[in-house]
């Protein structure tokens, strides 16, 4: 079996550090690259250009946050690398195929639970729900569904409800789902925004612990420049209307992350101050 | 159980019944002082409803009555959940049906008795079709719109978890709905109810309605008054059987 490493649609815009690591299983999976991506609402009253020509690419097992000013396209973006909504034009590719609908290999949490998690089925129901449209045994659902919980830290709730648990829990169950389905990949539109700064900690390094043990590529959309800088390995900037790169930011800051002491460190104060001053520059 | 754990547990029935309490004291002035030709004492209608309630005319009546407002009930359901789901889900077919139904809906199902009935004649089959066209709207408006909010709210997630169009109907739309759907039959019952008896007392000789009149006719006001009440506890049975229903389906 051959694995193809730079997709032949990409342009050769695919980074060098896919050919330095080329261990198949890594390489073949996870992989994201976009490239002259346009998109405008449909409907011609409202119609404006939303995204243009944006590029860029996600290496397997990247974690990158995706920043800009309210109302840039970030959530229409992971829309588009998702396949739930078709780029007008440009192409983009997970894994060196063509997103032509929600690949199989991709997880996505929402920004509101509520709009994920089915209110008339206990946590660990929810979990399966994603088990049973991929047509996984009923005896390794529930199996698989646990696992996922524990994962995330979230054991013995099982048997609760959505609207009995809070929105910290209800966020990390959602992940749970995303996970029990051994996504490659992870698409995260601000996933942590409606939490209180604690609980919102405790979530990120939860989901880092689950990104280095899973080898996940994770695209995560924040308009926290701090939690940006926290988890990314790096961090694109774009600017708004039409939606563009402007900017990517390499983090080198050492992982594993520590709420107290990495935000302490002069290189996340510096990346911090480069990126707010990027941002308001725009 | 102690007293205390009685009285506490009967309290809701209690504050329930001193409504229909105040309303027969009332009666029962009224009455006493002739304030209004035609209406009994509520002790001569009482006993006059002890009366039916031994008999079997008023057993076979309900009988009647009740079984043609459940079958009224029961195709409204099928038709509006159909029907529902269908203009909730597509906003094709919410274009095709839209304005029809919005026209269909207004028409007072009063207004279609003479016309069913001179379709139909004197049976339990113009009861049937009248009661359906008073039911089925609460049950289409209410399972239309459920399915309209489940669509938007539910929509990229049910596409990202790659479901099927089967998985996403019995999965997601009908729990999804349910609730909403027991609310809109137990309006649906209630409607058909007033329309069934209704019919019964215009034309149809059969049923809670039809005793009602003939009674009025045979000038036995007690007895008239007597079937009006039972009419009102049947209603209420009804009522509190589909709450139960809608109460246990709500629930976490």
């Amino acid at each position: 079996m051959t694995v193809r490493l730079a997709p032949t649609s990409a342009g050769g815009r695919q980074t060098s550090d896919v050919a330095i690591e080329p261990t198949p299983e890594v390489a073949g999976r996870g992989s994201i690259d976009v490239s002259g991506v346009g998109y405008r609402y449909p409907g011609a009253a409202a119609e404006r250009q939303v995204i243009d020509d944006l590029s860029f690419s996600v290496r397997p097992g990247e974690f990158v946050c995706v920043v800009g000013p309210s109302g840039c396209g970030k959530t229409t973006l992971l829309k588009l690398l998702s396949g739930l909504v078709p780029a007008e034009s440009g192409g983009i590719h997970v894994d060196g195929v063509p997103v032509q609908g929600p690949p199989s290999n991709l997880g996505f949490v929402f920004q509101d639970h509520a709009r994920a998690l089915l209110p008339w089925r206990n946590a660990v129901r929810n979990v399966e729900f994603g088990l049973e449209a991929a047509g996984v045994a009923r005896k390794d659902r529930r199996e698989l569904a646990r696992q996922a919980l524990r994962r995330v830290q979230l054991p013995d709730v099982e048997n609760l409800y959505p609207a009995q648990m809070s929105g910290g829990m209800q966020q990390r169950l959602q992940i749970a789902r995303a996970l029990a389905a051994t996504p490659s990949i992870l698409l995260m539109d601000e996933p942590f925004a409606a939490l209180d700064a604690l609980t919102r900690f405790a979530l990120e390094d939860a989901l880092l612990e689950v990104w280095r043990e899973l080898g996940l590529t994770v695209v995560f959309v924040t308009h926290d420049l701090d939690e940006a800088v926290y988890l990314a390995d790096r961090v694109v900037v774009l600017r708004r209307g039409p939606a563009r790169v402007v900017r990517e930011l390499q983090v080198e800051l050492d992982r594993p992350r520590d709420q107290g002491r990495t935000r302490a460190e002069p290189e996340f104060v510096a990346l911090r101050y480069e990126l707010f001053e990027t941002i308001r520059a725009l | 159980m102690n007293m205390a754990g009685i009285v506490a547990g009967l309290r809701p029935y209690v504050l329930g019944l001193a409504g229909i309490a105040v309303l027969t004291a009332g009666w029962a002035v009224v009455a006493a002082a002739e304030l209004l030709d035609g209406v009994p004492p509520p002790l001569e209608v009482f006993s006059a409803l002890g009366e039916q309630l031994t008999g079997a005319e008023l057993w076979r009546a309900t009988g009647h009555t009740v079984a043609v407002t459940a079958s009224a009930t029961a195709i409204a359901t099928v038709i509006g959940v159909l029907v529902g789901a269908a203009i909730g889900m597509s906003a094709m077919m919410d274009r095709l049906l839209g304005s029809t139904i919005n026209t269909l809906r207004f028409v007072p199902p009063v207004a279609l008795i003479p016309v069913v009935l001179l379709i139909m004649g004197f049976g339990s089959g113009s009861e049937i079709v009248v009661g359906t066209f008073a039911a089925l709207w609460p049950v289409l408006l209410n399972v239309a719109a459920a399915s309209r909010e489940i669509k938007s709210r539910f929509e990229d997630m049910t596409r990202i978890q790659r479901l099927g169009p089967v998985r996403k109907l019995f999965s997601v739309y009908v729990p999804g709905t349910v609730a909403a759907t027991i609310t809109g039959v137990r309006v649906a019952a209630a409607l058909a109810l007033i329309l069934v008896v209704a019919i019964e007392m215009l034309a149809v000789p059969a049923g809670l309605g039809h005793q009602v009149r003939f009674a009025g006719n045979a000038l036995q006001l007690p007895t008239m008054y007597a079937y009006i009440v039972w009419t009102g506890c049947v209603g209420l049975l009804l009522n509190s059987v589909l709450q139960a229903t809608e109460r246990y389906l709500r629930r976490p």
